[in-house]
């Protein structure tokens, strides 16, 4: 499959990034001259799956760094790679212990991942090297933004 | 009758939020920015205190927000929680259609009623606000 257009980006495990890669990806979505809706579908999914990484992923204290890759397939795939050096950890399985007993908060938790599952056409996570390789795509042909139902499982 | 007007601003490095006491008990919490992690941790406890007891109707006027992650979406969820056990009511207004979207894809308009014009928002709430408990 030909890559019409590849971005990378490096960022530590800490929260404040976020807003870092928010920028990078507004800046590549731009370039491609992708429409604003997927842009911003993108930038949410991103928030999500990275701010689980950055929360969960790490039990110790180092910094850590998390690297992305967005690439633009011909087939009008838009793929983000989000690999981490962290523990074994799938964001679309292993959700934390919530700290209330209570269901509403249990669907609180997953709500990120919900939305995720909502936007994206296809969610992947693979173990591979001693990395978590997270893989979000949407195609851009399908007019992502009208569904209201979970599109891709993990 | 005299009418007062209470205004409180805060304008975070990341996110501006607004409270107004309007008529009739309702009160209109105005967030502005983008509430992704670190601007909903900025605005988190403000918005908290606003809509804390006694206040029983608010009105939360999120045109001006451009962003809405899950950890946004669950400040909400809580505090309405909070509100609902208390007999009272809280509901969105005009949210924009990208974040309408999310907010229906949430499932959150079951909980928190989603309005687009500031009349029926205070309908809404007002039947919360004339209630005698």
């Amino acid at each position: 499959m030909q890559i019409i257009d590849s971005f990378e980006l490096q960022i530590t495990n800490e929260l404040i990034e976020l807003r870092r890669m928010s920028e990078w990806l507004h800046n590549a979505c731009g370039t491609m001259d992708l429409p604003e809706a997927v842009s911003m579908n993108l930038d949410l999914c991103a928030n999500e799956a990275v701010a689980n990484i950055i929360n969960y992923a790490y039990q110790d204290h180092d910094r850590h760094e998390i690297h992305m890759r967005l690439e633009l397939l011909e087939d009008q795939a838009l793929c983000l790679t989000i690999k981490d050096d962290g523990v074994p950890f799938n964001p679309f399985e292993n959700l934390p212990p919530v700290p209330f007993d209570k269901i509403e908060n249990t669907k609180i938790g997953g709500l990120g991942i919900h939305l995720i599952r909502s936007l994206m056409n296809e969610c992947n996570y693979r173990r591979s090297e001693n990395k978590n390789i997270v893989t979000l795509s949407a195609n851009l042909n399908q007019a992502s933004t009208h569904f209201l139902s979970p599109q891709c499982s993990a | 009758m005299l009418f007062l007007q209470f205004l409180t601003f805060k304008q975070g490095a990341y996110m501006k939020i607004q409270g107004e006491q309007l008529d009739g008990n309702v009160y209109k919490i105005s967030l502005e920015g983008r509430m992704d992690i670190i601007g909903t941790q900025e605005i988190d406890l403000k918005f908290t205190g606003m809509a804390a007891a006694p206040r029983k109707s608010i009105i939360v006027d999120i045109s001006g927000v451009d962003f809405l992650a899950s950890i946004g979406i669950r400040t909400l969820l809580v505090n309405t929680k909070a509100i609902n056990n208390r007999g009272g009511k809280l509901v969105i207004l005009n949210p924009d259609a990208n974040i309408e979207k999310i907010l229906l894809m949430a499932g959150i308009n079951d909980l928190i009623p989603i309005f687009h014009n500031l009349e029926s928002a205070l309908a809404a709430v007002n039947l919360e606000a004339f209630r005698i408990d």
